[in-house]
């Protein structure tokens, strides 16, 4: 696949092809994580992370891809390295062939930001599994609430939407219990 | 449409649940970007005016992209093979455990690395010659159960290079002292103890090298075994090291606010440098601070000082900052590459503030046992 390809496939709901390709990377991207201290399961949650942050990022109406789109992965991976070290008080030598020094905004990453999705994440987990699958449906699919009725059996479009309606007033007051700031 | 923003602007002021199940609804056309753009723009005005509806909006967003996460998250488990149900909790009970194998993970590189230097260092070690332990395959085994032993090892491995340098300074009596008095003040702890030890040849080494001219500097550092595979050369400061001090100097004011507190320290800053010779990513740690005798202030002292800490900080980075752009290192090829550097500021009250390097894993180590101290 080329690079153009695994970024359309990225921007569509068929992202899997798009990602055994991308993953044919963790190989040597794990070396270089392994080789300054992490282990195999460090390297994997972060390049699972970093596959996440490259999709969002490519999803972005101004992205405009300036790299060999590996290279762009390397940098991503190699900042969230750096990330964790630091939150570990170490900061070995971190020589990575044929990568991009990038900056959180560059990757848009915020470190405050991506704690309080932490919380979300455990939010969600507490909300009812008839709430995740409207989210699911909804924001991640992209169906439309008519669909959602018929696919989870509500009586009506009406009482499908009150459901999504509760089901997020509920996870915004689970997640400002949470979250003592907002 | 134009009917609906005009819903909006009245849902402002009612708690009514089927008008903040509209408001919802807008959210949701506005942050899916299904919204005409008249529409887009009048809504963007509305947040910009109600704080109320400014942070639900953001809370929506925020959870609407953590629930695509979740499913990308499941997407790219079932990719890598890793089952689907398995990603998003494990992502979320990972730091703790990870904070543990970290931990022994960090302890095994820095046994390892201190053994090699050892090495190079001293034949005649007090202790079990670090050899034996080279040669042993486990190294990971080894320092989960005899991790106390390790750490003396250690101390006397820093003692024992520290001599040298006492000697030639003639600083013998104050250090002798200083190592004394914080042995006292620390109890049987032996884990704490042992960071006081280790601690108390690191200040000094610092004194000493304040004391020394710049030339002993210079020699020292030449001086130290480079063990980490440097076939490679490191990124240096246009003209080297002197140089570097010569900027140093000239860059050099001693901030106010700690000269009035009769506060002296030392900062440790890690920094890289580009292919292309720029600085990036500064971080700093003030690890030690010190009164006008020179004696280093009690942990309580230390904390309740974060101000003067984090004016030798912000000090101490902006020198390097300004130190932009160096020569880069380069690869074993001799091409350009990134890399990074540790240096250590001393903030000096008689004038005598220096910056110098240390022989790296070694100090990682014990910075890393300061930073922790301290914390």
């Amino acid at each position: 696949m080329t690079d153009n390809e695994i970024i359309s496939a990225l921007k569509s709901g068929h992202r899997e092809a798009a990602l055994k390709e991308l993953y044919k990377e963790f190989p040597k991207i794990k070396v270089n994580i392994l080789s300054s201290g992490g282990d195999e399961e460090i390297a994997r949650h972060l390049f699972h992370d970093s596959l996440i942050l490259l999709i969002e990022k490519v999803n972005k109406p101004d992205f405009k891809l300036t790299a060999k789109l590996s290279t762009f992965l390397y940098g991503i991976n190699r900042f969230l390295w750096k990330n964790e070290l630091r939150k570990r008080h170490r900061s070995p030598e971190l020589e990575w062939k044929d990568t991009l020094i990038l900056t959180a905004d560059e990757i848009g990453y915020n470190e405050e930001k991506e704690e309080k999705m932490q919380v979300l994440e455990k939010v969600l987990n507490q909300v009812t599994e008839k709430c995740k699958k409207i989210f699911e449906l909804f924001y991640f699919k992209k169906e439309s609430m008519t669909d959602i009725a018929k696919k989870l059996e509500f009586s009506s479009v009406n009482s499908a939407k009150t459901q999504k309606y509760k089901c997020m007033e509920k996870a915004i007051q689970l997640a400002k219990q949470s979250l003592p700031q907002t | 449409m134009y009917g609906e923003s005009h819903t909006v602007s009245q849902t402002k002021f009612t708690t009514d649940m089927r008008s903040e199940l509209e408001t919802l609804e807008q959210i949701d056309q506005y942050l899916g970007g299904k919204m005409t753009a008249e529409n887009a723009a009048s809504f963007k005005a509305e947040i910009a005016a109600d704080p109320k509806l400014q942070s639900l909006v953001k809370d929506q967003q925020l959870l609407i992209q953590t629930v695509n996460r979740q499913a990308l998250m499941a997407e790219i488990n079932s990719v890598a093979g890793l089952g689907a149900a398995g990603g998003a909790a494990g992502a979320a009970g990972w730091g703790i455990a990870q904070w543990a194998i970290t931990a022994l993970v960090v302890a095994v590189v820095g046994v390892g690395g201190y053994f090699i230097y050892d090495n190079y260092q001293s034949e005649d070690l007090p202790v079990d010659s670090s050899e034996e332990f080279l040669a042993e395959n486990s190294v990971e085994e080894f320092a989960s159960d005899t991790g106390d032993i390790i750490s003396f090892a250690m101390e006397d491995g820093l003692d024992s290079e520290l001599e040298e340098e006492v000697i030639d300074a003639n600083v013998d009596h104050e250090v002798t002292d200083r190592s004394d008095g914080g042995n006292i003040s620390v109890d049987k702890n032996i884990d704490r103890n042992d960071n006081v030890n280790t601690m108390v040849p690191f200040v000094t080494a610092n004194d000493v090298n304040a004391v020394n001219n710049n030339e002993k500097d210079e020699k020292d550092l030449s001086q130290t075994p480079v063990h980490s595979v440097a076939k490679n050369r490191k990124a240096t400061y246009p003209g080297g090291l002197l140089k570097m001090k010569e900027f140093f100097k000239k860059e050099m004011r001693y901030p106010r606010t700690p000269r009035d507190k009769g506060l002296a320290g030392t900062v440790k800053v890690n920094f890289l440098v580009t292919a292309d010779g720029k600085i990036m990513e500064l971080a700093s740690n003030c690890f030690i601070l010190k009164d006008a005798e020179g004696l280093k202030l009690s942990q309580f002292k230390y904390s309740s000082n974060g101000k003067s800490r984090r004016i030798f900080e912000d000090k101490a980075e902006a020198i390097f900052r300004k130190s932009s752009p160096w020569t880069p290192a380069t690869n074993a090829e001799g091409n350009p590459t990134l890399s990074e550097q540790t240096w250590y500021v001393n903030f000096d009250l008689k004038g005598e503030s220096s910056i110098y390097q240390l022989e790296e894993d070694v100090l990682h180590d014990d910075s890393k046992i300061m930073i922790e101290r301290n914390q």
